[in-house]
């Protein structure tokens, strides 16, 4: 370095080191006689002077008495949370910021589609009621001494009831399904013999019972599929029942008497239900009844609700066939009815199997008197399991 | 306990950086946790540490904390308006060169240790910033 020849640039570049005295007693003379002929580099040099000493005042700032007390006795643990939290709670605020937006969309959305309303524009009315089982009528049937007695103590309740509590345990004994539609016409009026067992004499008290419409021979169903299959996909599209099934288990044997009370309880409650519904229905919306059911013999189930309905003043509402198949193990049934038996209907319902209904609100409006009730009758997943034990 | 001259370099640090009370002794607290968390005896690990909260207080004068009491005391001959002007407009790296070196009293060694550069880059940067700061007072 000391070989190099003094030029201003470099005699400019040591000026500094010249004030501090680090320069070798020979370039510090080079840069004496350098700044006599320079008159930039005498500047340079004043400049310097000047900044220095202003910076040894800037150096005799004071720092407040307070912060120096304060912080020479400063917690670290304190001290780092502080640190931290002020440190990331930039970071914090733009990680937050998608769930802000996210957070203020769905609020938006809310408030303008009101979900809400959607959700209680439909009115839940549900109906559920547990199936009477075969012990129950098997009791009967042991107390009573004859079949006459039998049908005596069911007359005591509406034909209808005595016939539907009676069906299940009557579908259970009766042969498989191409002999089920002939049999109850010739077992009708003959009444059972002394030795029968429980179970047959169940099937011939639920026999003599009147009904207003036997219809023994029901539909094979590949008929009714073909038949119908034009109208298959219109029924298809009909808006089905959004309700699911509710598959109820079965009470055990020995709680008879509990399942007779909780079906009471249930029918009281049912009623209530259908009480407040006809007060609504009155209203000058239409409406609709969607009902779902699980039966244990589904083919005899489905052909006793259609004739039931029939029996009813039921009418098939649209093109779809009353009892059509809609799926395996699935019919489908589209009616209107007389508004005062419809109580009837749930009724007997109840008596096949847990029956779940709501009523939605619907822009067709009924004529007075009439409803209108989309019900599916699924076979019970209980019932095929039974089946293969 | 915190060294003085330490507290007293940070908060003066702050101060010529941010020309805020608030601001400089929400920095400072920052930096001098840091540094006690630290436990180092370096001086130099302070500029990193000091220069890091520079860059966040900048955007951070709001959550300045309230209340600050004290104000730095300014000797009465002295034109701070001279330096903002260097502050405002000299080169960033002369600036720190000259403010740690000349008015915070850290040796260029500590300085180019801190600031990651050789000890003649920082005599080089003092040297021109002190021109600089010459021609504006």
């Amino acid at each position: 370095l000391s070989k190099i020849v003094l030029t201003r640039f470099f005699c400019q570049e040591l000026l500094y080191d010249y004030l501090q005295g680090r320069l070798t007693p020979e370039r510090a003379t080079e840069v004496a006689e350098f700044l006599k002929t320079d008159e930039v580099c005498r500047e340079d040099l004043e400049h310097l002077k000047r900044a220095i000493g202003f910076c040894e005042k800037l150096a005799r700032i004071e720092t407040p008495v307070a912060w120096m007390e304060r912080w020479q006795n400063l917690p670290p643990a304190l001290a780092k949370r502080i640190t931290d939290w002020e440190m990331k709670l930039v970071s914090k605020v733009w990680n937050a910021l998608p769930y802000v937006v996210v957070v203020l969309v769905t609020g938006l959305g809310l408030w303008i589609f009101k979900p809400w309303k959607t959700f209680y524009n439909r009115e839940v009315v549900v109906w559920t009621a547990a199936p009477i089982h075969h012990e129950e009528v098997k009791t009967a049937a042991v107390d009573a001494p004859t079949p006459a007695a039998v049908v005596e103590v069911k007359a005591k309740k509406d034909d209808a009831t005595a016939v539907l509590q009676a069906t299940p345990n009557a579908i259970a004994q009766l042969p498989p399904k191409e002999e089920v539609a002939k049999e109850p016409v010739k077992a009708a009026p003959t009444p059972a013999p002394p030795e029968l067992k429980p179970a047959e004499e169940k099937v011939a008290a639920v026999v003599p019972v009147p009904k207003p419409k036997p219809k023994p021979k029901a539909k094979p169903v590949v008929e009714a599929s073909q038949e119908e299959s034009g109208e298959a996909e219109e029924a298809q599209a009909e808006p089905t029942s959004d309700v699911k099934v509710e598959a109820e288990a079965k009470p055990a044997p020995e709680k008879v008497a509990v399942a007779e009370t909780h079906e009471k309880s249930a029918a009281e409650e049912a009623e209530e239900d259908m009480g407040t519904d006809k007060s609504k229905a009155g209203s000058a919306r239409g409406f609709v009844y969607r009902a779902t059911m699980a039966v244990g013999a589904f083919e005899k189930d489905s052909s006793l609700i259609k004739d039931k309905i029939l029996a009813l003043g039921g009418e098939k509402a649209r093109n779809a066939e009353l009892g059509w198949r809609r799926k395996k193990n699935e019919s489908y049934f589209h009616f209107t009815l007389p508004e005062s038996n419809h109580d009837q209907l749930v009724h007997f319902l109840s008596s096949l199997g847990p029956v779940r209904i709501t009523r939605d609100k619907h822009p067709v409006v009924m004529p007075p008197g009439k409803i209108r009730i989309i019900l599916v009758v699924k076979e019970s997943a209980n019932h095929g399991e039974q089946e293969t034990e | 306990m915190m060294d003085e001259q330490i507290i007293r370099s940070v908060t003066l640090y702050f101060y010529l950086n941010l020309f805020d009370s608030r601001a400089a002794f929400s920095a400072s607290q920052k930096v001098l946790s840091a540094y006690k968390d630290l436990a180092s005896d370096n001086r130099s690990d302070l500029i990193p540490l000091a220069q890091k909260i520079l860059g966040h207080s900048r955007g951070l004068k709001i959550f300045s904390p309230q209340g600050v009491t004290g104000e730095f005391s300014i000797p009465k001959n002295l034109n701070i308006d001279a330096w903002m002007d260097f502050h405002k407009r000299a080169d960033s790296a002369e600036y720190e060169s000259v403010l740690w070196s000349q008015v915070l009293g850290f040796t260029d060694e500590e300085v180019a240790e801190g600031l990651t550069v050789t000890e003649g880059t920082v005599r080089h940067r003092v040297s021109r910033g002190l021109r600089e700061l010459g021609r504006r007072i």
